[in-house]
């Protein structure tokens, strides 16, 4: 195998189209958010991320000229993970713009909630961060201008000042947007504003008062309007200078960003940049120290947070359509449903447990008092109710969402989408089980070819039923939860909780969170995350890390400090 | 004209911001508006059928609970059972097809570009995790669902020429904007430089700079005056729009506010359309999937997840009714855009801006409980300056959820209405729109 990464999931891809499947490869990745009705009736039961997605802008960019260019995917070795990053440009997203205009001008986020953009939709099978994905458009540009216009007007007029010194409310000359540029540029540039970008901005307020004959208000609100939406503030920059071996070493100013926002989700402090300014960042001990201090903050919390959210989409439940002919759940239940899992993740986090500790854990919470499971009924990440009623449909449970979900979120694997014409599942009948079902209709022709990599794994959480209540029959025959994981070299399990120790041995399962928290960090894709995170994020001594530890591990200097061209 | 006050804004806030923002616009601003003007409303969750579709088929049709309050407007109407958009279900997909059938554009931003118009998209409280229904090449269009902001939309175009020394104050906002532009492209042009080499970020950085010289380049050219001397923006009603300060607009708690919120967007779509600023607008009220709880109502269960899921056994029962009841409360504040929009037409004597419109109520399933997508609720309001035959309920397919074109003679699918719709709006058509093939023009809609 040439590359682990890109290697298995050619070979996976190929081996399906020599099958007869069609359709492309979406990118592995988070699962969809808040994905709605899971389905009706009939389904073909690959819903959740498979046919969801629209054709978009994930991985494309579409120029001046219409044409398109993919982004590059990293391919490595196997062995060679722990690879740089290309150099990149990554837009803000909409989250973290208003977390950084919100940071630099001190205001709070309630007084923000008005501000809008044309906004950044999350494409299906990607984080919110995924550089590929965030493009500027006319329209997106159009309501940029005019938005923050708007608010540096409000903000100019709104208590507290953000004036600096030497300006006053009656005292807004040029002096005092010389003040303005370089105090907010410094933050919204995340590094010192030049003394040639201070002429250019002090320039425009000139030509605003005397020109234009604006207000001084109107004029300095422009000022700080055209500072927000310069490339400068939306773009985070990863380009670095050459270096030896053919790198790019980045700045102590572009590695505070990155770190950031990646961590935190916002702009650098003052105190950070301050830091970078003297070199602090050029270190791995001070490098260790930046990073330390925003994953311990109440942003990098929740941060994480927000990770756990996109990857594994727990808040799904309540969305999810369930017939009242076949089962009771309310929204109280799809609620609970998601505390209980949302209370489940976050704890084994801040706890310091190991994906495999997620995915094998005896504790259970609906009340923020975790409790012991039923035993026998289940363990982990992949008993949680949410879930497995998300992944269902309307009357059944459905192997092959659940399966897909394993592949793509556990396993860092993916299948190609259905193709246009997929025949419509049979309904339930009430005399044969839902496995029967599935098997008779997708383990044939050119069905099986893809779904024995989703089916045969969903088939292990059979003993749970379409809104995850356990159970050992249905329609009154005995529950085979047995399978396999065909991307784990067939690796064979018999039941639910066998399927998740399976897992929590399975060293992929370790690099996948990994690439997983990599593409989140760093705004690459999945597939990109396996190549870049370091093997030393993914376990020690064959022992899986505390998932903070893994957090820590991908931002290492050793291989964060550098880019690489693609 | 008591109902409109002057706009004492302008000058001094967002609804200060006049910006063209698109070319095809200011083009339009120059030339005569086009009489014909056309609005989608879009409502989630589909319809619970037994109180929403007549049971009489032709011009005596009768309404049901859903669509009672538009009673009024019934000789000006068609309701079409049996339009599909696909052989897909659920939501989510609903919502990906509901304008497109399988295209990479909508339909509306399709004939917004084939007759160059200005599409006015506006949202009314969406929630976390909902979708769109617009598509531009493939990417969703979130319409603007903060009133405040869709009303600064709106008077972008106004001709500050008319508006004396607030107007000037726009021209020179307006003119700022563009010299921060200006400045954003020299910093891109350093940023191009910086990325030769690296293809897809160039690229990038390429879309960031046509995107920079399109909104300059609609700053830079001023509106002329106003092609009708009848039509003005200067003085607009703000009386919804004020009932929204402060509101949240977003956002799950978001919900109670649905009610003003949406008053405020038909305000916006009703000023713009009057005073000649647009002639096609979106309001998609809600998002797919959206658990808003229409408490004004007296309801405690949520909209989509317990009552558009009413039990399909009982499709008359209470919860089908309350669902029914959801869409009598909306029919009415639709019957609010009629009203306001039934008042004479500036641009064509004799006739009313209704008269020269069509709106296209729709959704993006039948019904919550079923998912399918096989009799998309569709009501059309407006002639189009009487090329739309109105006035008639029309019901195609085989209804219930056998898929589509099994009975080709008898299938439509809604790229058939969009076919009719294009060509009554004087744009071209095609065989079909998006996936489904075409079987051409409705003929029953056809004046």
């Amino acid at each position: 195998m040439t590359s682990v990464v890109k290697g298995g999931a050619l070979m996976l891809a190929l081996g399906l189209a020599a099958l007869g499947c069609k359709g492309a490869v979406g990118g592995a990745g988070p699962a969809n958010v808040s994905t709605g009705g899971a389905g009706a009736t009939g389904t073909s039961g690959s819903g959740a991320g498979v046919a969801g997605g629209t054709a978009g802008a994930v991985g494309n960019v579409t120029g001046a000229a219409g044409a398109t260019t993919t982004p590059p995917q990293a391919t490595c070795a196997a062995g060679q993970q722990g690879k740089p990053a290309y150099q990149m440009l990554r837009r803000l997203s909409e989250s973290e713009f208003n977390n950084t205009l919100i940071d630099a001008f001190g205001a709070d986020g309630k007084s923000w909630q008005n501000i809008q953009f044309v906004g950044d939709l999350r494409q299906s099978g990607s984080f919110s961060t995924l550089s590929s994905a965030l493009g500027v458009n006319q329209a997106w540009m159009a309501g940029l201008i005019d938005s923050t216009f708007d608010r540096a007007q409000s903000l100019l007029a709104g208590t507290p000042s953000i004036l600096v010194a030497p300006c006053t409310a009656t005292v807004m000359d040029a002096t005092c947007a010389t003040a303005m540029v370089k105090t907010y540029g410094y933050r919204l540039f995340r590094r010192p504003v030049t003394d040639a970008e201070v002429t250019d901005y002090v320039g425009l307020y000139n030509q605003a008062v005397g020109t234009l004959k604006m207000s001084p208000s109107d004029a300095l609100a422009g000022t700080v309007a055209a500072l927000m939406q310069s490339p400068n503030a939306l773009y985070i920059r990863e380009l670095g200078t050459a270096a030896a071996g053919g790198t790019f070493k980045l700045s102590g100013y572009e590695l505070a960003s990155i770190l950031s926002y990646g961590l935190t989700g916002t702009a650098p402090s003052k105190a950070l940049l301050d830091s970078a300014g003297t070199g602090a960042l050029d270190t791995a001990t001070g490098v260790a120290s930046a990073v330390q201090a925003m994953v311990a903050s109440p942003q990098g919390q929740q941060h994480m947070k927000d990770f756990f959210l996109q990857w594994l989409a727990y808040d799904g439940a309540p969305y999810a359509a369930k017939d009242p002919m076949t089962y009771t759940f309310g929204n109280d239940v799809a609620n609970a449903m998601v505390t209980e899992t949302k209370t489940l993740v976050e704890t084994a986090y801040q706890k310091g447990n190991s994906i495999a500790d997620l995915l094998t854990s005896g504790l259970t919470d609906t009340t923020f008092t975790p409790q012991q499971r039923p035993a026998g009924q289940g363990i982990g990440l992949l008993a949680q109710g949410g879930l497995l009623a998300r992944l269902g449909t309307p009357n059944s449970s459905s192997p092959t969402q659940r399966g897909l979900f394993v592949l793509r979120q556990l396993i860092c694997k993916d299948v190609p989408a259905p193709p246009a014409n997929v025949p419509v599942i049979n309904p339930p009948t009430g005399n044969v089980t839902t496995r029967q079902r599935y098997e008779t209709q997708h383990a044939v022709g050119s069905c099986g070819a893809c779904h024995t990599h989703m089916d045969d794994i969903g088939f292990g959480l059979e003993n749970f039923d379409g809104i995850g209540v356990y159970r050992t029959k249905e329609n009154g025959m005995p529950i085979d939860a047995s399978g396999y994981i065909a991307d784990l070299n067939h690796l064979t399990f018999t039941g639910p909780e066998d399927l998740a120790k399976k897992l929590a041995a399975a060293p992929e399962v370790g690099q996948c969170l990994a690439a997983q928290m990599t593409a989140y960090v760093l705004g690459v894709s999945v597939n990109d995350g396996l190549c870049i995170a370091p093997a030393a994020s993914y376990a020690q001594g064959g022992t899986p890390l505390a998932m903070s530890d893994v957090l820590t591990k991908i931002v290492e200097p050793t291989h964060l400090q550098t880019r690489v061209a693609p | 004209m008591n109902r409109r006050k002057f706009l004492t804004t302008i000058g001094g806030g967002a609804t200060a911001l006049a910006l063209s923002r698109s070319i095809e616009r200011l083009t339009f601003a120059a030339a005569a508006p086009p009489v014909k003007r056309f609005i989608t409303f879009y409502v989630s969750s589909g319809a619970a059928a037994s109180y929403f579709w007549p049971t009489t088929v032709g011009p005596n049709y009768d309404l049901k609970v859903s669509l009672a309050p538009l009673a009024p407007y019934q000789s000006k109407m068609s309701v079409i059972q049996g339009l599909t958009i696909g052989p897909g279900s659920n939501h989510r997909f609903g919502m990906d097809w509901c304008l497109t059938i399988g295209a990479k554009n909508s339909f509306e931003q399709t004939l917004a570009t084939n007759i160059k118009a200005d599409l006015l998209n506006l949202s009314v409280a969406p929630l976390a995790g909902g979708n769109e229904m617009s598509f531009v090449n493939g990417v969703r269009q979130p319409g603007i669902y903060d009133p405040a902001q869709a009303r600064a939309e709106v008077l972008r175009t106004v001709n500050p020429g008319a508006l004396g020394t607030q107007g000037a104050n726009i021209a020179a906002i307006r003119q700022f904007k563009s010299l921060a532009l200006g400045l954003s492209q020299k910093e891109l042009d350093t940023l191009s430089k910086q990325v030769t080499g690296l293809a897809f970020e160039s690229q990038k950085v390429q879309a960031h700079i046509q995107a920079v010289q399109q909104v300059k380049m609609s700053l830079d050219q001023n509106p002329t005056q106003s092609s009708s001397s009848t039509m003005s923006c200067s003085m607009l009603s703000t009386t919804a729009l004020d009932k929204t300060k402060g509101l949240v607009t977003n956002g799950d708690a978001v919900q109670p506010n649905l009610p003003l919120l949406l008053d405020a967007q038909i305000e916006n779509v009703v000023e713009a359309f009057i005073c000649g600023q647009r002639t096609m607008a979106n309001i998609q009220v809600m998002h797919a999937w959206g658990n808003h709880v229409f408490s004004w109502l007296g309801f405690s269960g949520a909209h989509h997840q317990q009552l558009s899921h009413w039990v399909p056994s009982e499709p008359m029962g209470k919860t089908a009714m309350d669902f029914a009841t959801c869409h009598n409360w909306m029919s009415s504040r639709f019957l609010t855009l009629l009203q306001a929009l039934d008042v004479p037409d500036p641009l064509a004597p004799g006739k009313t801006v209704l008269d020269n419109t069509c709106i296209l109520w729709t959704s993006e399933v039948d019904g919550g409980d079923a998912h399918t997508v096989q009799s998309i609720p569709t009501v059309l309001v407006g002639s189009l300056g009487g090329t739309l035959k109105t006035g008639q309920f029309l019901k195609y397919g085989d209804i219930g959820g056998v898929a589509p074109n099994q009975n080709p003679t008898m299938n439509r699918s809604m790229g058939d209405l969009y076919a009719t719709l294009s060509n009554a709006m004087g744009a071209p058509t095609t065989t079909s729109y998006g996936t489904i093939p075409s079987q051409g023009i409705i003929k029953e809609l056809v004046a």
